[in-house]
């Protein structure tokens, strides 16, 4: 059946008034205002305190529990004299992706994390403040496989500290899938959700057999630590030692929000009503966002909010037969594959991480990383040169189907150089195009 | 260490482990228990914003720096209720460090303030577990109730005390369930009234003082509706309690130094799951004995200070709050907070005078279940008289 006029209307409004946010700074992810303190950089400063306690547990919500990450001691040990946070914990100094337009009660569109590409250009010490700027880059629209209408938003955040130094870049690119279903807001109604089901997963019932490879490879998980690798050692085809995820569970849905949440501003400027009353006048007026208000399937209450990757009963508005997990955390796990590997003296320069398929609850994870080149870059600026490894990453269920594929670009030290030297100071930092920051060309 | 679901319950489940977990438990009495998670380690903006997030609080004195520093307090506050985002007082005794197929569940609370925590605050707890008691003459079956004290410290000067009683009780195949009904399913017009309800919220009092003078027994407080409860209200209480959250393969190996935290989970048979997590999990939350997910007891007591405060005014303080939690709030329910002064009189202490008023509290849900019901104890000001702070110079 062909889709109403109504929908495809709404859907060409949408990308037309999304293309005319390139390049402006982001209105979406900006701290909450304090009083009626109103901003005083251009740079958006985050709330996100990047302290020891905090570093050790964002370590933790991505499963790392590296001592030069979680134990300042060790860390004034180590070649960086402090303790310090694995580079993309700059995920809660800003979300790096973008939603585009929106209007009161959103769009027909449903969005997921496509892909998030970084490059780092120095480690994050406890006590950096940070500033970021957010630009829409690219509204790309591809066809999906079925041969629907696909909508890529691909955003670009660079992340600052006090002095102004660059510390990362972070490419996000969101997919928006336009849904029939919705009509024409954000929320589906209820009676379209059945028959807009993407997949017909049932949570998975793992078998001793199963089960035993899963913890076995946690068991033999391993880091190398002050332990240098030196990049003379390191030969294309060498395999890094994969690492496990236990099944996806709620728990692993809070990880995330355990630190992100607060951190961003509600319409208006005001913290993000997220309980109760506030959030019932947010969703009922019609600017909950991104929580659209929509009829749970039970209590029948018309005003419940969007938590469509953990709710079991709201997944489904999404199109998603079980919660699943944020492609946020998924694109941030693999830093642990490399730095297990590469030891601490390593410096990963650029780490891509693209989504397939989502990860249900219930679907363990496994990541596995093969080094496909090894080169002597010559960074941009005052032409210091590194000894570099590319690698190639994917990450499959317990079926083993690939949920994600990714590259890195990993500095090791040297036996003639010694450790790569930080930071890396670029005379410019420009945007790398998604065709490209996605390719193992860019690594 | 890889069993099913079947041989799990098998080991665990038998006549006797009531009495088991009485005795084990009794040995931890002046102990710091291991099961005791810290929360919050700073009074910061962030953290207090989160709890006044997950309590639907809009009252500027919790939220706004310049509008703190305006009130008598000159700063920024944390709401009473932010102690439990430091720590919850909630202890199950020695039932993770063995193997029990029970549920636990906090069943009571008691909270003596006796200052403000202010903004910026460095802040931390300390837990003793105090008592193991059977729950009633019936041991087996309805279990051991746990105690817990907590002492809260910020900026190292103790600000408040507080008990919590855990009721631990077992789950065998084939017992009641702990919240024997299904979610709710609501009317048109039960719709319709909670709109109105929600949209009459009056919002805080705010700055204007509420003398104690102006207040007589039998006054009630203004009738408060929070829910239809969803996700996101349990999610938001989660962060505000502020534990650590870690990845799976860090919990997992966290589990399995907690044998008695361990539950294969019901919906993908996984071995290493964890128990405590299971009844806020839609896809296995009946395997320990709710219909839906159930919000955390904590929460419930938050909503109740958050309900006094709203009508006490910024200059007013709670001294003592006491809260007996009889049946779990699960996912979709809505709470009604009735309240009702009962009691005004004076209290001198040190060499300070306060003007109290008891308030006795009820929490229903829906259909009408007390959830919640219990007394706060509230210094209000009176014309020349505002109320000052500390309660105690040394409080213990």
């Amino acid at each position: 059946m062909d889709a109403p006029n109504d929908f495809i209307s709404a859907i060409d409004e949408f990308v037309a008034r999304t293309r005319d946010l390139i390049d402006l700074e982001s209105s979406e992810d900006l701290p909450p205002q304090l009083g009626s303190k109103a901003p005083s950089s251009d740079l958006i400063p985050s709330l996100f305190r990047l302290d020891e306690e905090t570093i050790r547990r964002y370590a933790s919500t991505i499963g790392d529990d590296n001592p030069l990450f979680t134990d300042p001691a060790y860390g004034r040990a180590s070649i960086y004299g402090s303790q310090i946070a694995p580079g993309p914990i700059l995920v809660h100094c800003r979300y790096p992706a973008d939603h585009g337009a929106s209007r009161e009660n959103g769009y027909p569109v449903a969005n997921f994390l496509g892909g998030l590409s970084w490059e780092f250009f120095d480690v994050v010490r406890p006590g950096t403040t940070v500033y970021s700027s957010k630009k829409l880059r690219e509204v790309l629209e591809p066809r999906g496989i079925r041969g629907g209408r696909l909508i890529l938003l691909v955003c670009e955040v660079v992340y600052f500290d006090a002095f102004d130094r660059p510390l990362a870049k972070a490419y996000g690119t969101l997919v928006q899938v336009p849904m029939k279903n919705m009509g024409t807001t954000r929320a589906m109604p209820i009676e379209g959700v059945d028959e807009s089901q993407l997949y017909n997963n049932e949570p998975h019932r793992y078998t001793a057999d199963e089960v035993t490879p899963i913890i076995e490879g946690m068991d033999r998980e391993r880091r190398r630590g002050s332990e240098p690798l030196y990049w003379e050692d390191v030969a294309v085809g060498d395999v890094l030692p994969p690492i496990y995820q236990p099944p996806y569970a709620l728990p692993d849905a809070l990880s995330y929000q355990s630190l992100h949440q607060g951190l961003v501003q509600g319409y208006g400027g005001a913290h993000l009503a997220r309980s109760f009353t506030p959030a019932f006048r947010a969703l009922k007026a019609g600017w909950g966002y991104p929580d659209f208000a929509r009829t749970h399937p039970i209590t029948r209450w018309p005003y419940t909010p969007g938590d469509e990757h953990e709710d079991a009963f709201l997944c489904r508005f999404r199109g998603q037969p079980l919660p699943f997990d944020f492609g946020i955390q998924r694109a941030q796990i693999p830093q642990r594959l490399l730095s297990n590997w590469s030891g601490d003296n390593a410096f990963c320069r650029k780490m891509s991480m693209s989504m397939g398929r989502p990860l249900f609850h219930g679907d363990a994870l496994v990541i596995r990383g093969r080094v496909v080149d090894k080169k002597a870059v010559t960074e941009d600026g005052p032409g210091q040169r590194y000894s570099a490894v590319t690698v190639a990453m994917d990450a499959a269920n317990q079926r083993d189907e690939i949920v994600s594929k990714g590259f890195a670009s990993v500095y090791l030290p040297s036996k003639i150089d010694g450790a790569p030297l930080l930071p890396i100071a670029p005379s410019s930092i420009p945007y790398v195009p998604y065709e490209r920051h996605r390719s193992q060309n860019w690594f | 260490m890889i069993e099913s679901q079947a041989q799990w319950i098998g080991e665990t489940s038998h006549p006797g482990q009531m009495k088991r977990l009485l005795v084990e438990s009794a040995k931890l009495i002046g102990c710091a228990p291991d099961d005791l998670e810290v929360g919050v380690l700073a009074a910061d903006w962030l953290n207090i914003s989160r709890y006044v997030a997950a309590t639907g609080d809009e009252n500027p004195l919790y939220l706004d720096p310049l509008y703190g520093a305006e009130s008598w307090w000159r700063t920024q506050l944390a709401p009473p209720g932010f102690v439990l985002s430091i720590m919850v007082p909630e202890s199950a005794g020695a039932l993770y460090s063995g193997r029990y197929d029970a549920v636990e569940r906090l069943s009571a609370i008691e909270i003596l303030w006796n200052d403000h925590i202010k903004l910026g605050e460095r802040v931390s707890a300390h837990g003793r577990f105090v008592q193991a008691m059977p729950a009633s003459a019936d041991l087996d079956s309805d279990g051991v109730d746990a105690v817990t004290q907590v002492v809260y410290r910020s900026e190292r000067r103790a600000v408040a005390w507080a008990r919590g009683r855990v009721t631990v009780k077992p789950v065998q195949s084939g017992s009641p369930p702990v919240a024997p009904r299904e979610m709710h399913e609501y009317e048109p017009h039960e719709i319709e009234s909670l709109e109105a309800a929600l949209e009459a919220e009056a919002s805080p009092r705010g700055r204007v003082p509420r003398f104690q003078s102006d207040v007589k027994i039998g006054d009630p407080l203004p009738l408060t509706t929070r829910g239809p409860i969803t996700w996101s209200e349990l999610q938001t209480w989660m962060v505000a309690e502020g534990r650590k959250a870690p990845a799976g393969n860090i919990r997992h190996r966290d589990l399995l130094k907690a044998p008695g935290n361990i539950r294969p989970h019901a919906a993908t048979s996984w071995p290493v799951s964890d128990r405590r997590q299971a009844r806020e999990d839609l896809l296995c939350c009946r395997d320990v004995g709710f219909p839906a997910p159930c919000a955390r007891g904590a929460m419930v007591v938050a909503l109740a200070t958050q309900n006094i405060t709203a009508w006490m005014g910024d200059g007013a303080f709670i001294r003592r709050i006491e809260i007996s939690l009889p049946a779990p709030v699960l996912y979709g329910d809505t709470l009604t907070l009735e309240s009702r002064v009962i009691d005004k009189f004076e209290q001198r202490i040190s060499k300070n005078r306060y003007f109290a008023v008891t308030i006795d509290v009820t929490v229903r849900n829906q259909v009408s279940d007390s959830v919640a019901f219990g007394t706060v104890l509230v210094y209000l000001p009176n014309n020349g008289c505002p109320v000052e702070l500390p309660v105690e110079e040394e409080m213990f």
